[in-house]
């Protein structure tokens, strides 16, 4: 009766309680994605990398390392030696290293130097190893593997040319195009930055830079190919380096004397404590957009008491009826309250309808543009909470309404 | 007629009314003071006032929606102050119809649920009002094919029928009528009295009509006025 009563009580004022639905809908939407985007962003953010003990770098903030070297945003400041590198390698706790070579890019993307091992080793997600769609890791000294992103953007097919740009503007004038490398594999989507990243074997990078002084091409003296093949191309230094260790007891044992590197200052940092870290710092901004999510939504449910509030003077006549036929004030009162379940699970349905559908529509989009996946699955463990306290919120702002409802009820005149 | 002037045995009063006063919450005067006043079982009485002199709050005091501010008012030998505010509003779904002047119908549900609130209300069962409200359409001359249809698309006279059947529904003791035809033309209007009266007839139920309009006393064989028995005098006070 209570549903019947509400349900064609708000049918028959249509016009604003379809507009109050629509405001409730839309709050209720800007509260869901920002949660959903939060979790979805935490989520793929803490499964950049897995796996891999210490990141070793030049001496700089732990932040600043964790960047640069896994999410390749900013610069390092300074290279390592590549003695220093092999020193630590040696140390008989460390079960595998992966050195990494930054500094050159590709049409925007950036290119990252490496050795196979990056293919054996490197874990993302949950302890996900990488796994190639197309061709093979690299062999040859002028062999490319493309990230999942950089070869859908790009068009790029196996066997492909791919120019290798100096540093790391998306149109530079100092292009190494006498020595072009060849896609030889593409990389699955990993959701991570690896996907807009081109891998290439650390001599590919120093083979490119031979006959380069001071960052510039000095026209003529790259040697050509072949030559190249047979040289000796160890780098002579890289921008840092993962490390894999037998053991996680070892782990802040080495990082203590990495950080007391006696022959050139370096940093070792654990990356899951520092994501941890870097995640905090944007908590500021999580917890704010939260709060004005919230915001929004008390606003329009203050609409909707509104919008009931002004309605009631023209209901008394309807109070007046329900009491006189034997309803008592908690029937109003629940009547009231009725509306408004009503009228927020409906504007939740059209939020949760609109977000899901928006996120299938733009899911390529987005993780193309920021390498953010949002997944469809709107359901986290809190999404029950948090509905449930969006029901919570409207019912207790609507008592204001039905208590008014009430009291209408109780002392009007009725005639 | 069953009408007697038998008003000083109160065992036989359908409605009982000793020493009520009431005055609206706030500063304002007393509206009703009435030292005695007994209606007997299935009576039919015409309560005449001028606009204002009190005539729907005393029907709100007997109906038990307003709660008196002093005095006794009893109805079928239950002291309505003696019950709880839930227990109030039970016995008034059970024991009293209402019918007011116009807009007696929620507008946006139909006849059949406006009268299945009202049987809600008194906890009957579906089947029970299906087959009452069938009984008192027929005597009311009311169309079936008028059930599905939402209240306010019906024509006032429509309407105030429908809200005699919904006032019947419960089978009430007493029916309390507030100018039920002012908003119906005269011809409309000594039809539906006729029709009132028939059904209360039938019934054996106790009525009290309320109106202003003298033109519609001449149905009733007996007419009070209002100023009998209310002490408090409404020369020109108009709420």
């Amino acid at each position: 009766m209570f549903l019947k009563l509400a349900w064609n009580s708000l049918r028959s004022r249509g016009g604003t309680v379809i507009l109050t639905i629509v405001s409730i809908a839309i709050s209720i939407l800007v509260l869901l994605a920002v949660d959903h985007t939060r979790h979805e962003a935490k989520r793929s953010f803490n499964q950049t990398v897995s796996g891999v003990d210490l990141i070793v770098g030049a001496r700089t903030g732990e932040v600043n390392l964790l960047l640069y070297s896994i999410f390749h945003i900013g610069n390092a400041t300074n290279n390592i030696d590549w003695r220093s590198y092999q020193q630590i390698a040696d140390d008989p706790s460390v079960a595998w290293t992966i050195p990494i070579a930054l500094g050159d890019s590709h049409r925007g993307f950036r290119v990252m130097g490496t050795t196979p091992e990056f293919f054996i080793y490197f874990r993302y997600g949950q302890n996900q190893p990488l796994a190639m769609a197309q061709g093979a890791p690299f062999t040859d000294l002028f062999d490319v593997v493309l990230g999942a992103q950089v070869a859908h953007r790009l068009q790029y097919r196996l066997g492909d040319p791919v120019v290798i740009a100096h540093g790391l503007g998306a149109t530079s004038f100092s292009q190494h195009d006498d020595l072009p490398f060849k896609v030889a594999g593409i990389l699955e989507p990993t959701g991570t930055p690896i996907d807009q990243t081109l891998l290439v074997s650390l001599a590919g990078i120093e083979a490119i830079h031979v006959g380069w002084e001071n960052g510039v091409k000095v026209p003529g003296n790259t040697p050509p190919r072949d030559t190249l093949q047979t040289m000796d191309l160890t780098p002579q230094t890289i921008t840092a380096f993962m490390v894999g260790l037998q053991s996680k007891m070892a782990t802040f044992r080495l990082q203590r004397s990495i950080n007391q590197y006696p022959r050139e200052p370096l940093m070792a940092i654990l990356p899951g404590v520092t994501l941890t870290q870097l995640w905090s710092t944007m908590a500021m901004v999580e917890n704010s957009l939260q709060i004005v999510a919230w915001l929004v939504l008390c606003s329009s449910l203050l609409g909707m008491c509104t919008m009931l509030l002004a309605s009631l003077k023209e209901r008394q006549r309807e109070f007046a009826i329900l009491r006189s036929i034997g309803a008592g004030p908690g029937f109003i009162w629940l009547a009231i309250e009725m509306e408004i379940l009503l009228m927020v699970l409906l504007g939740m349905a059209g939020a949760v309808l609109v977000l899901w559908s928006g996120i299938l529509l733009l899911q390529t989009p987005i993780s193309e543009h920021w390498g953010l996946f949002l997944s469809a699955n709107l359901i986290h463990p809190h999404t029950g909470l948090l509905l449930a306290g969006i029901i919570g919120v409207a019912l207790l702002l609507g008592c204001g309404p039905a208590i008014q409802a009430t009291r209408l009820a109780l002392h009007g005149r009725l005639a | 007629m069953i009408q007697k002037q038998t008003d000083n045995t109160a065992a036989n009063a359908t409605i009982s009314v000793t020493d009520l006063k009431f005055r609206y919450p706030g500063t304002r005067p007393l509206v009703l003071d009435i030292p005695q006043w007994q209606v007997t079982a299935g009576a039919q009485v015409f309560l005449k006032g001028e606009s204002g002199a009190g005539k729907s709050t005393l029907l709100n005091l007997l109906a038990g929606i307003l709660p008196a501010a002093a005095g006794q008012v009893q109805l079928l030998n239950q002291d309505l102050a003696a019950l709880s505010s839930r227990q109030r509003d039970r016995f008034r779904a059970r024991h009293v119809g209402m019918v007011f002047q116009q807009f007696n119908l929620i507008p946006y549900l139909n006849v059949v649920d406006n009268i299945r609130l009202a049987s809600h209300f008194a906890g009957q069962s579906a089947e029970a009002t299906e087959t009452r409200a069938q009984q008192l359409f027929h005597s009311l001359k009311l169309d079936r094919s008028l059930l599905p249809q939402r209240a306010d698309h019906l024509s006032v006279g429509q309407q105030q029928r429908v809200a005699i059947a919904r006032a019947l529904i419960n089978d009430p003791e007493i029916l309390l009528v507030d100018e039920p035809t002012s908003a119906l033309d005269s011809e409309l209007r000594d039809r539906f009295i006729q029709l009132l009266l028939e059904i209360c007839e039938q019934r054996g139920s106790t009525l009290v009509f309320v109106s202003h309009d003298m033109h519609l006393a001449a149905h009733f064989s007996r007419i009070i006025p209002l100023s009998s028995i209310n002490r408090i005098k409404h020369s020109h006070h108009v709420s």
